[in-house]
């Protein structure tokens, strides 16, 4: 059974200039694991994808606080968990659709889930109407030789 | 990370767009209307939005490259990516961006007019 070795905890307010803070935090806490650049891209392109959700459409850009989570294993597997109290999604499998917005006429171009579960090895959406999403990633990096 | 900026050159029908910085939700939004400006101003027959100076897109880069894509079209010009990183160019093409919009690479950009 896989063990923790670090984990980090931090809110924010869902405030669009707080999206490369977030992405940056989540990256520089996983660069602990001296993963490949690439890797650190993943992880800074998903957590920007989960975190700007729970702005747009999550909290409709008005006010919220979004609840970040990473905790990273002996395996050198890193879960990475982004929550809000927003309005929640009705339908997870059509968001979950290539191409699929939920805010149409915004040039949101409908693909951050499909970048979520391309550059992790484990997705998960977890939603209830009016109370809240949450989006759970799992990314296990390369062992190092 | 590195505050997102828009500069353009015109000449002779040829718009060029360099973005730099990150393009993610928040920058999007101004990056979209400097673009717009810019592309209601010239009205160029051909706009090459260069990527090279990109350090960090996600998918609302992906919304704002398809959007301006379309309404380039709108206008009736046409648009060519040029020199994205590898990383943005894998972006891009999980949205199968290289079917519909044409990418290209190094100094052959410019030339863009002579090649036709």
């Amino acid at each position: 059974m896989k063990r923790s070795q670090n984990k980090m905890s931090l809110t924010i307010p869902a405030r669009s200039i707080n999206e490369s803070f977030a992405r940056y935090a989540v990256s520089t806490f996983a660069a602990q694991l001296d993963p490949s650049l690439e890797e650190i891209a993943d992880i800074r392109t998903v957590v920007s994808e989960a975190v700007t959700n729970s702005i747009v459409h999550g909290y409709m850009e008005s006010e919220g606080k979004i609840y970040i989570s990473a905790e990273y294993y002996d395996d050198r597997s890193i879960k990475i968990t982004v929550k809000d109290k927003g309005k929640g999604i009705d339908d997870i499998k059509k968001a979950m659709e290539p191409f699929y917005t939920g805010a149409p006429g915004t040039d949101r171009g409908g693909m951050g889930f499909t970048i979520m579960s391309s550059f992790t090895d484990k997705l998960s959406v977890r939603s209830v109407p009016n109370k809240g999403t949450t989006v759970t990633m799992i990314k296990k990096l390369k062992i190092k030789l | 990370m590195q505050e997102s900026i828009c500069r353009s050159e015109y000449d002779e029908g040829i718009l060029i767009l360099r973005l730099s910085g990150d393009i993610d939700h928040h920058t999007a939004k101004k990056m979209r209307e400097e673009i717009d400006t810019n592309l209601y101003l010239y009205r160029a027959s051909t706009v090459i939005i260069d990527l090279s100076e990109i350090d960090f897109m996600d998918s609302s880069g992906l919304g704002l490259i398809l959007g301006r894509h379309a309404k380039i079209k709108d206008l009736g010009g046409r648009m060519i990516i040029s020199d994205p990183s590898p990383r943005v160019e894998r972006i891009l093409n999980l949205a199968g961006t290289e079917k519909i919009i044409k990418i290209k690479r190094g100094k052959g950009v410019k030339n863009e007019k002579i090649a036709e």
